[in-house]
């Protein structure tokens, strides 16, 4: 067991590491979504009333097209000189070696999230969410989501040839319970009237991630020695 | 022709289900003569969820057995499957069309069906990606699974999300002739999918094998 | 929905001639890749 806790906590210094040394990726993946959320105001018009009405789901939205990107180079650097298979013959447990790029993901994901909700209340003048902790709640959660199935995906993608395009294409329609709950809940805590109606969501969201992260946790290990 | 007797047999079933249903069912009181679409959405829905659960339990299968058999199974239901899904959503839309007023609602059952839709076409281009059928193998199988655990909470998502649909169709609510009908071509569509799953499974087995031997 | 909806033959027409040529068309793609195999060997 504490081999397995210090086979994980060295992946997940490892990756934060290479993460923050290499500022270029994060930079260019935060820039991103900053980009988009411009483009969203150019392509349906600068309705103040309309965008603070969509902006949960178009802050999911970023987020998702966002970590795609970072999901993506989760496993590309292993992938460089066959690192992979060293960990994965090091390591104790693939298990260990999945939840340490599990949770760097999440920081990374959780980056992304916060300054993207920034740069939208600055940009479609929102006001401060009405209900802060359950805003806190529905990000850390759908975050936790996004990277326990993102994780997983990227590297059941890696080993394919059409990388790029299968990422987004089998994650997506995975990932709809997850947008749904988060993005109604998001909505409920910007809003502050609803709050009954969004413990139900956060249920569905700890339900889903329990399930995932069992599932993911249990079937990472053929995966990785395939 | 022995060797199509079983094809003959369940086209043959299929045929005599569909006109029974067509021609031996009283029409409904408020749809009138569209509701017999019926007879041939809800068994292709039905057995499309029995395809996928095949998918779901050959994977499991294949992860702890390690036997191609599973693997072969698993791609052979999902085509069928997403076959059948197809015919779903299209026949809904058609159903739709005059009973509604509109080709696409999004209701419950219509969304999850699209989604588990989406979710295994997926499924079969990943696995048309790799080309080394024991990697394939390994790789398609937890895949399998985890679209399999997403259905139930796709359904309870969308349905918080929205509903419209109406009231199920279950066999007290309607006439008993309805219910036999019904019934009729849902074994008559269970025959068609087994004796596709079993072709297809049979084209998958000779692809392997010539794979080998080349 | 206000009294039997009529006209919809048509609807009803499309929808099972979808259903067998989905049926017959599939099968008998299925069976056109068996052939192709079995020539190959």
């Amino acid at each position: 067991m504490t081999h397995f806790l210090r086979c994980f906590s060295a992946i997940f210094y490892k990756d934060l590491l290479s993460e923050l040394r290499q500022k270029e990726i994060l930079n260019t993946v935060l820039f991103f979504g900053l980009l988009i959320i411009f483009i969203y105001s150019f392509a349906l018009g600068t309705d103040p009333n309309l965008l603070k009405k969509m902006a949960p789901g178009l802050l999911w939205l970023v987020v998702l097209f966002s970590s795609i990107l970072a999901l993506d180079r989760s496993f590309q650097s292993e992938l460089e000189e066959g690192c992979l298979d060293h960990l994965v013959l090091y390591a104790a447990s693939p298990r260990a070696l999945f939840l340490g790029k599990v949770v760097t993901n999440f920081f990374t994901i959780l980056i992304i999230q916060i300054t993207s909700a920034f740069a939208m209340m600055i940009l479609f003048d929102l006001p401060f969410p009405d209900n802060f902790w359950l805003l806190a709640v529905t990000f850390l959660l759908g975050n936790l989501g996004l990277a326990t199935l993102g994780t997983f995906y990227a590297a059941l993608t890696i080993k394919t040839k059409a990388r790029q395009a299968m990422l987004p294409l089998l994650l997506f329609p995975m990932l709809i319970p997850l947008l749904l709950a988060s993005v109604y809940a998001t909505q409920m805590a910007l809003e502050g009237t609803l709050t009954e109606g969004s413990s139900a969501w956060l249920t569905l969201l700890g339900i889903y991630n329990l399930v995932f992260l069992t599932a993911c946790t249990l079937a990472i290990e053929p995966l990785l020695e395939a | 022709m022995k060797k199509y007797i079983a094809a003959i047999l369940a086209l043959g079933f299929f045929a005599f289900a569909q006109w029974w249903g067509l021609t031996q069912t009283p029409s409904d009181a408020m749809m009138g003569a569209v509701q017999k679409i019926m007879y041939a959405h809800v068994p292709a829905a039905w057995n499309s969820f029995i395809a996928f659960f095949v998918v779901f339990v050959s994977s499991l299968l294949f992860l702890i057995r390690k036997k191609i058999f599973w693997d072969r199974l698993a791609a052979s239901a999902a085509e069928v499957g997403v076959a059948l899904t197809g015919l779903t959503l299209c026949l809904g839309s058609i159903w739709g069309r005059p009973t509604w007023g509109v080709w696409w609602t999004w209701d419950a059952r219509l969304t999850t069906t699209a989604i588990l839709f989406f979710l295994y076409v997926g499924y079969l281009s990943f696995r048309k990606f790799i080309e080394d059928p024991e990697k394939r193998a390994k790789l398609a199988a937890p895949l399998g699974v985890l679209i399999f655990l997403n259905v139930p909470i796709v359904y309870m998502s969308v349905r918080w999300w929205r509903t419209l649909h109406q009231v199920q169709s279950s066999p007290s609510t309607m006439d008993p002739a309805m219910v036999l009908a019904l019934r009729l071509n849902a074994f008559a569509f269970l025959g068609l999918l087994i004796l596709f799953i079993y072709w297809r499974y049979k084209i998958a087995k000779r692809k392997g094998e010539l794979e080998e031997g080349l | 929905m206000t009294g039997v909806i009529k006209g919809a033959e048509g609807y009803l027409i499309a929808a099972y001639l979808l259903t067998w040529t989905v049926v017959l068309g599939y099968g008998f793609c299925l069976f056109a890749r068996w052939r192709k195999l079995c020539k190959k060997s």
